[in-house]
C-alpha cells in the first residue's frame, strides 16, 4: 500500500466527459504535470481518493450526475483542493452554486492555453 | 271565474208546500163528499118516514071525510097539517082524482092536477115518495119537496077512495147540509193551514242545513279552504256536512302542500336567475325553430343583444347581424343532436370581430324528448392574447434552450481545436503532438461542422415530394438499418405491422430519417439490452386537416422520462445525452409535421417510453 506522499510532479485531475476537451487538457499540461480523466462523478471520486490530485479541472455538464454532484460528494476535502469549474455553458445559477460548494475558480470554454497553464502553476506551487 | 248559479233558491220549500196543500186539500173533498153524501142519505130517510108517518096519519084520520066527501073537513085537516113544520102543502084528492082540498089554496077544489108528480100520485096504489120542487104561492122561491102519496082505501077491499099528499119542504134539511159542509171546509182548512206549518217546520229543518251546505261550498269556492260546518242533524245531512268537512280538511292540506311547491319553485327559479347571472360564461337557449328562448345579461353582453328583444323569442338571424358563423354552428347543433366542445367562431359586434370559444349540448326533457340547445360561449380575446404570448415565451424559452445546447456542443470542439493551435508554435517540432493535431483537430473542427448542418436543416423548409407510401415497408426498412446495432445491445424487436393499413401520404426518405431517429432514440434508453416494438395501425382519430389517419407506435422498455423532460424533448439542443447533439428528435418533430401528421409521447420514469406518429392517408388528402 502506497503511503499519501505529495507527488514529484503536480497531479492534476481532469473531468470531463468530452474526448477532445480531455485531449486538449492533456497535450497542454501533460508534459509538466502529471494528468489523470475521469468522464463521469464515480470515476472522478475514485480517482480522487486513489491519486489524490494537487488540483481538478471540472466540467459541469457531465453525463448522469453534474460536476455539482461531485462537489457536494466531496464535501469538505474540496477545501483543501482547489477545484476549478470549467463550462461551456452560461448557466449562471450553477457557477454561483459552484462557488457556494467551494470551487476555487472558473475557466469558460474555449479557453486559453496560458490562462489554465497559471492556474496549473499557481495550485501546484501553493502545495 | 265563472262559478254556478249560487242564489239561494226557495223551490224545495215551494214543492213541499204545494203537494202538502193538495192532499189536504183532497183529502178535505172526498171527507167533504162522503160526509155530505151520508148525511144527505140520512136526513133524507128521516124525512121521508116523518112524511111517510105524517101522510098515513092523514089518511087515517081523513079516510071517513073522504068517504063522505066532506071537503069542509078535508079542507080543515089540510090547514091544520100544514101548520106543522116544514110542510109546503097538504093535498087531498077525491075517489076521481080531482082536489078535494089544497092547503093554502081554497080556489084549487075541484080541479085536476096534471102535472107528472101529481098523475103518478093519484095513480099510486101503494105510498108513493117522489122528489120535485114547488114554488110556494106566498113566495120565497121554488124549494125541494119531498111529495108522499098515500092512497086511502076503504077498510079491507081494494077499492081506492082518494089520495093524501103531502109535500114535505127540503129547504131546511138543505141548509143542514150545508152547515156541516162548511165546518167541514173549516176544519180542512185549518188542517192544511196547520200541514203547511208543518211542513215549514220540516222543510226549514231540511233547507237549513242544505242553505249551510251551499254558503259553505260558496265560501270554500271563494278561497276560505279548510273552512268546517258544525251540522248536528243525525241523518244524511249531517253526514253530507262530515264529507263536506272532509273535503274541506284535504283542500286545505292540498293547498298548503301547493303553497309549499310554489315556494319551491320560486326558490329554484330565484337559485337558476342567480346562477345565470353569476356565470362569467354567455348561456343561450334556443328552441327547435332556432329561436332565442334564453340568454344571460353575460351572454347577451357578448352578443350585443339589447335585453328588450329577448321576451319575443326573436329568430337567432334578426338579434345576430354580426353571428353567421355562430348561427350555423347553431344550426348544426340542432340538427345533429350532439355535443360540441370548444369550437371557436368570430363573432362581429359594432365592427369588432370577437373570438368565441362555444360548446352547444342538446336539451331534453326529462322523458328524452328534444327541446333545443343549450349554447354556452366566452369571449376568448384575452386568452387569445395570453395565448400569443405564451407562445412567444415559449419560442423565447425554447430558443434560450437551443442557444445554450448549441453553445455547448460548439464550445467543447473550440476549446479542443482554440487548444492544439495555440500550441503550435510552442510545439510544432513535437511529432507526437503533430499527429494527435492531426486526429483531433479535424475531428472536432468536423463536430462543428455537422452541428452547423443539422441547424441548417432544421431551419430549412424540406423540399419533401410526397406520394402513397407503404409504411409497413419502410418500418421494415429502417428496422434492418438497425439490427446489426440492435443485437449488439441485445436488444430484442418486434414489428406489429397491420397488413390492411392504408397507404399514408409521405415522402419515404424522411419518414425513414424520422423513424431512424426514434430508433436510436430507443436504443440509447436501453442500454443494458432491452425490447423495442414497432407497430402500424389505422388511426382512431383524425388528422388536423380532418383526414382519416395511420398511426405508428414506437415503444421501449428503457429508463423513461420524467415529465420535464418529455415537455422539452423536441427542442434543438435538448440532450440528456453526453454524445448527441439534441438535434435527433428535433428533426423528427419537424418531419412528422411537414407530413401534416402528430407525434406524441408517453413516458415515465421506470415505465419507457411511447411515441405515437400519426400521417394522413393517401386517399384522404
Amino acid at each position: 500500500m502506497a503511503i499519501a506522499t505529495p507527488p514529484e510532479r503536480g497531479r492534476i485531475l481532469v473531468v470531463d466527459d468530452d474526448l477532445g476537451v480531455r485531449e486538449a487538457f492533456d497535450i497542454l499540461l501533460g508534459d509538466e504535470y502529471d494528468v489523470r480523466h475521469a468522464e463521469d462523478v464515480d470515476g472522478a471520486l475514485r480517482l480522487f481518493e486513489s491519486a489524490n490530485p494537487s488540483l481538478v479541472f471540472l466540467d459541469i455538464r457531465l453525463q448522469g450526475e453534474s460536476g455539482l454532484d461531485f462537489l457536494r460528494r466531496l464535501g469538505g476535502a474540496a477545501r483543501s483542493v482547489p477545484v476549478v469549474m470549467v463550462t461551456a455553458a452560461v448557466d449562471d445559477g450553477a457557477l454561483r452554486e459552484s462557488r457556494a460548494l467551494g470551487a476555487a475558480g472558473i475557466v469558460r470554454k474555449p479557453f486559453d492555453v496560458a490562462e489554465v497553464e497559471a492556474i496549473a502553476r499557481a495550485s501546484t506551487r501553493i502545495r | 271565474m265563472a262559478g254556478p248559479d249560487t242564489r239561494p233558491r226557495k223551490g224545495l220549500q215551494r214543492r213541499f208546500f204545494l203537494s202538502v196543500a193538495a192532499v189536504i186539500a183532497g183529502l178535505t173533498l172526498i171527507v167533504l163528499f162522503i160526509v155530505g153524501s151520508r148525511e144527505r142519505k140520512l136526513i133524507r130517510g128521516e124525512a121521508e118516514k116523518r112524511a111517510l108517518a105524517m101522510a098515513t096519519n092523514l089518511a087515517a084520520t081523513s079516510d071517513t071525510a073522504l068517504r063522505t066527501y066532506n071537503y069542509i073537513a078535508l079542507e080543515q085537516y089540510a090547514e091544520k097539517a100544514a101548520r106543522e113544520a116544514d110542510l109546503a102543502y097538504v093535498i087531498f084528492l077525491d075517489k076521481e082524482g080531482r082536489v078535494a082540498a089544497f092547503s093554502g089554496q081554497d080556489e084549487r077544489q075541484g080541479a085536476a092536477l096534471g102535472d107528472p108528480v101529481s098523475e103518478a100520485a093519484q095513480r099510486a096504489t101503494a105510498p108513493l115518495v117522489q122528489e120535485t120542487t114547488w114554488d110556494p104561492p106566498g113566495g120565497g122561491g121554488r124549494q125541494p119537496i119531498l111529495d108522499v102519496a098515500v092512497p086511502v082505501f076503504f077498510q079491507e077491499s081494494a077499492e081506492k077512495w082518494g089520495t093524501v099528499r103531502i109535500g114535505l119542504s127540503l129547504a131546511s134539511m138543505q141548509a143542514e147540509l150545508r152547515r156541516t159542509q162548511a165546518v167541514l171546509l173549516g176544519v180542512g182548512a185549518v188542517a192544511l193551514l196547520l200541514a203547511l206549518g208543518g211542513v215549514q217546520l220540516l222543510v226549514r229543518r231540511v233547507t237549513r242545513p242544505v242553505e249551510a251546505l251551499a254558503d259553505g261550498a260558496r265560501e270554500l269556492a271563494a278561497g276560505r279552504v279548510g273552512l268546517q260546518l258544525d251540522i248536528r242533524t243525525g241523518d244524511e245531512l249531517e253526514a253530507l256536512a262530515a264529507a263536506f268537512n272532509h273535503m274541506s280538511a284535504e283542500l286545505a292540506a292540498k293547498q298548503a302542500a301547493l303553497v309549499q311547491n310554489l315556494a319551491l319553485v320560486d326558490a329554484l327559479r330565484r337559485y337558476q336567475d342567480d346562477i345565470l347571472r353569476s356565470m362569467d360564461e354567455g348561456l343561450l337557449t334556443v328552441d327547435l325553430d332556432g329561436r332565442v328562448v334564453t340568454i344571460n345579461r353575460v351572454g347577451a353582453e357578448l352578443l350585443g343583444i339589447p335585453s328588450e328583444r329577448i321576451a319575443v323569442r326573436p329568430a337567432l338571424d334578426a338579434v345576430l347581424p354580426g353571428g353567421v358563423a355562430l348561427i350555423r354552428l347553431i344550426h348544426r347543433g340542432l340538427e345533429e343532436d350532439e355535443v360540441v366542445s370548444h369550437a371557436e367562431v368570430e363573432h362581429e359586434v359594432g365592427g369588432r370581430a370577437v373570438p368565441l370559444g362555444v360548446s352547444t349540448a342538446p336539451l331534453r326533457d326529462p322523458l328524452g324528448a328534444r327541446l333545443g340547445l343549450l349554447v354556452l360561449f366566452r369571449d376568448l380575446t384575452d386568452l387569445k392574447a395570453l395565448e400569443a404570448r405564451m407562445r412567444r415565451a415559449d419560442r423565447l424559452a425554447a430558443l434560450g434552450t437551443m442557444s445554450a445546447g448549441l453553445a455547448h456542443e460548439i464550445k467543447n470542439p473550440l476549446a479542443a481545436i482554440k487548444t492544439f493551435v495555440q500550441l503550435i508554435p510552442r510545439k510544432f517540432d513535437n511529432e507526437a503532438f503533430r499527429d494527435k493535431f492531426n486526429v483531433t483537430v479535424p475531428r472536432e473542427l468536423d463536430r462543428v461542422n455537422g452541428i452547423v448542418e443539422n441547424l441548417l436543416e432544421l431551419a430549412r423548409s424540406p423540399r419533401m415530394s410526397f406520394s402513397a407510401v407503404d409504411v409497413n415497408g419502410l418500418v421494415r426498412r429502417v428496422l434492418d438499418l438497425h439490427s446489426r446495432q440492435m443485437e449488439e445491445r441485445r436488444v430484442d424487436w418486434d414489428a406489429r405491422l397491420d397488413p390492411a393499413l392504408p397507404l399514408a401520404r409521405a415522402d419515404g426518405e424522411y419518414l425513414i430519417r424520422a423513424l431512424s431517429n426514434l430508433v436510436v432514440n430507443a436504443l440509447e434508453a436501453m442500454p443494458g439490452g432491452g425490447r423495442l416494438v414497432v407497430a402500424t395501425a389505422p388511426a382512431a382519430g383524425r388528422t388536423a386537416a380532418g383526414g382519416r389517419a395511420v398511426e405508428i407506435r414506437v415503444a421501449d422498455t428503457g429508463a423513461g422520462m420524467d415529465p420535464q423532460t418529455v415537455s422539452q424533448l423536441f427542442n434543438p439542443f435538448f440532450t440528456t445525452k453526453a454524445k448527441g447533439t439534441g438535434l435527433g428528435l428535433a428533426l423528427t418533430h419537424k418531419i412528422v409535421e411537414e407530413h401534416g401528421g402528430t407525434i406524441s409521447v408517453q413516458s415515465g420514469s421506470g415505465t419507457g417510453t411511447l411515441f405515437v406518429i400519426t400521417l394522413p392517408v393517401a386517399d384522404s388528402i
